[in-house]
């Protein structure tokens, strides 16, 4: 198991920056003094702080972490891994594997409905509430709600408004839309789509208030004399609202990828990845192959691949939205 | 200066009365816009809601009218039929444990980082940020295996103390971060007084830390009675499953009588709903607080 980085630090009591050279004992026999302050506190009882929190941290975050590395190279007995080295198999069978490219298609997808739906409606519904609108703090619970709720019992909602006559194709008959009508879990080029509606759904709340937090940063002065200007609605948010709530805005890309990659409640409850893998995403292929096919050194190779493509990705998207604010004046 | 700014809050130049309709026309088109996601967004609760109280067969039937009959059976049945009242128990339990847990391992941590400088801090922070980019699916087969071996494995304890362990990264930053902005006088005072580090902490930064703790706690009792995935790997027996997995289980169970199903569903929902009205200011003060990222 690896130990935590702190156990073997040394520790020096606070405001040590301010003076670089003291040894540890000439700060603790210093005398409390407005400039100087009196210190307390110990090595051992930095540690002893800090053990728990970070102990079990790394034992229950980063040494599974580090394990799925480890199974996804070694040979296993029956469910047993051992430590004999098996090659990088199972990451050349990762080449192969259509499903994945299914998956990811499907990634891109979610992707897609976050960045380009569920972002820009939540940046107009937080620029709405934010123009004094009446009843925000109601329309903000509203909203959010679908936050606070468990993702798998919302699921089970979709599951019945979707698949069953008696949800969204029963409004769609009271509307005289009939022949809109289609089975909505189960129709190639629908299902890789109605799978990822329901979370892209859920989330406008979480950036509305999110996207609402860094508007109210904006200094109201700018929309007053905007105002006086004659400047329309559209003119306020265009040059004031957008510019200001930038770096939010790239934050919020990062988790949309993010979530984007690790999408699999919604398809693991709607369609179970069927029919016929269309709605797979890269982390049902992964529930799948561990627990449904037991195999677990494949299975944990398809975890680490999801790591890995999550960890780049998003600091590309990061990287790239960061650059663009240097050169690139506006938001959009 | 004054007069100045008299001048320069002067009225708009353009006409007024096509300034006034252009308004108005904004003004209507702003509350389509928040109406009509309100109902986009209430659409699904309010059916589920509608026709958890009806018979199965009027669902069919009628899906959007009120029920002809109440039938409040349903929810009676969701209760002891469904076992969402021991379900409810236990996630209630796991919510319980799990924020406690996580208060008492991220205000330690905090402690530390906001107060102490020592070699390899920055180091540490780092290693707790590596957590933000670890996804769930990763450690789930290593956590199932090594979990037997602790004797964690299908045990509702163990479970609250790997949700507690694995939002220190969130909650540890969340409050570091509100630590920092407390002044230095008042622990101060108490080192004077003789105060060890154990002293400081508990008498003076902890209750001064009780905003952000509060914010803390929220985000993790709503985490912590939500969470599926974790739970359904790690708990095995049927007697011992959360709301959250127990509700999906229930789906194959109640198939033709799904009513029941319904009412059940806003069972689940309604305490985390209650939660978050009762407490909204602090999810609020905690996302704005930077706290954008793992929510």
């Amino acid at each position: 198991m690896p130990s935590a980085p702190c156990s073997t630090d040394t520790l020096d009591c606070e405001r040590e920056t301010d003076r670089p050279n003291m040894g540890r004992e000439t700060i603790m026999k210093e005398i409390h003094s407005p400039t100087r302050r009196r210190t307390y506190g110990s090595t051992l009882g930095i540690i002893a702080f800090l053990l728990p929190g970070v102990g079990l941290y790394t034992l229950f975050m980063l040494y599974p972490t580090i394990q799925s590395f480890i199974y996804s190279v070694v040979e296993w007995e029956v469910l047993n891994p051992t430590t004999r080295f098996a090659g990088f198999g199972n990451y050349t069978r990762l080449l192969n594997d259509e499903v994945i490219r299914i998956a990811l298609a499907n990634n891109a997808r979610a992707w897609f409905l976050y960045a380009g739906v569920a972002l820009p409606l939540a940046i107009l519904l937080a620029f709405a509430l934010s123009r004094k609108a009446r009843g925000a703090s109601v329309f903000r619970f509203l909203y959010y709600i679908p936050n606070v709720c468990a993702a798998s019992v919302l699921a089970l909602i979709w599951r019945f408004l979707l698949a069953q006559e008696y949800g969204v194709n029963a409004l769609l008959r009271r509307l005289g839309l009939g022949s809109l009508i289609v089975p909505w879990l189960s129709t190639d080029g629908i299902v890789q789509w109605t799978t990822n509606l329901p979370q892209t759904w859920s989330r406008v709340g979480f950036w509305t208030v999110i996207f609402l937090a860094a508007i109210s940063g904006i200094s109201e002065e700018l929309y007053e004399a905007a105002q006086l200007d004659g400047a329309s609605a559209w003119h306020e948010l265009r040059y004031i609202t957008l510019p200001g709530i930038r770096g939010i805005y790239v934050s919020a890309n990062v988790l949309a990828m993010t979530w984007a990659l690790s999408t699999y409640i919604y398809q693991y409850i709607l369609t179970q990845g069927g029919p016929l893998y269309l709605s797979e995403t890269l982390m049902t292929h992964t529930l799948n192959t561990l627990f449904e096919n037991q195999d677990w050194g494949y299975g944990s190779a398809l975890a680490v691949f999801q790591f890995l493509l999550s960890a780049v990705v998003s600091l590309l998207v990061w990287r790239f939205l960061r650059r663009g604010e240097q050169t690139v004046g506006g938001m959009v | 200066m004054g007069n100045q700014v008299q001048a320069v809050r002067a009225p708009a130049t353009r006409s007024d009365s096509w300034y006034g309709i252009r308004r108005s026309v904004s003004r209507v088109a702003l509350y389509a816009l928040l109406g009509g996601w309100a109902a986009m967004t209430a659409y699904p609760f309010l059916w589920l809601v509608l026709n958890s109280l009806k018979h199965t067969w009027e669902v069919f039937q009628n899906p959007f009218s009120l029920p002809k009959e109440w039938v409040f059976r349903n929810y009676a049945d969701a209760w002891r039929l469904a076992r969402v009242g021991t379900m409810s128990q236990r996630s209630l339990y796991v919510s319980v444990v799990s924020t406690v847990l996580a208060i008492a391992l991220a205000s330690t941590t905090s402690f530390v980082l906001s107060r102490f400088s020592f070699r390899g801090k920055k180091l540490l922070s780092g290693y707790l940020m590596l957590g933000f980019m670890v996804p769930a699916t990763i450690r789930l087969l290593p956590l199932a295996l090594f979990s037997r071996k602790l004797g964690v494995y299908d045990n509702l304890f163990g479970v609250a103390l790997i949700y507690a362990a694995g939002r220190l990264p969130f909650n540890s930053f969340l409050l570091t971060a509100f630590m920092e902005t407390i002044p230095h006088e008042l622990e101060e005072a108490a080192v004077m007084d003789g105060a060890g580090m154990w002293r400081v902490f508990w008498n003076v930064l902890f209750p001064l830390s009780q905003p952000a703790l509060v914010t803390l706690a929220t985000f993790q009792a709503l985490y912590s009675w939500s969470e599926f995935i974790l739970a359904f790997i790690l708990i095995e027996s049927l007697s011992k499953r959360t709301l959250a997995v127990g509700i999906v289980s229930l789906m194959g169970e109640f198939f033709t009588n799904y009513v029941v199903l319904f009412a059940a569903s806003v069972l689940a929902i309604i305490p985390a709903i209650i939660f978050f009205l009762l407490l909204q200011k602090y999810v609020v003060k905690g996302m704005s607080a930077g706290a954008l990222k793992g929510a």
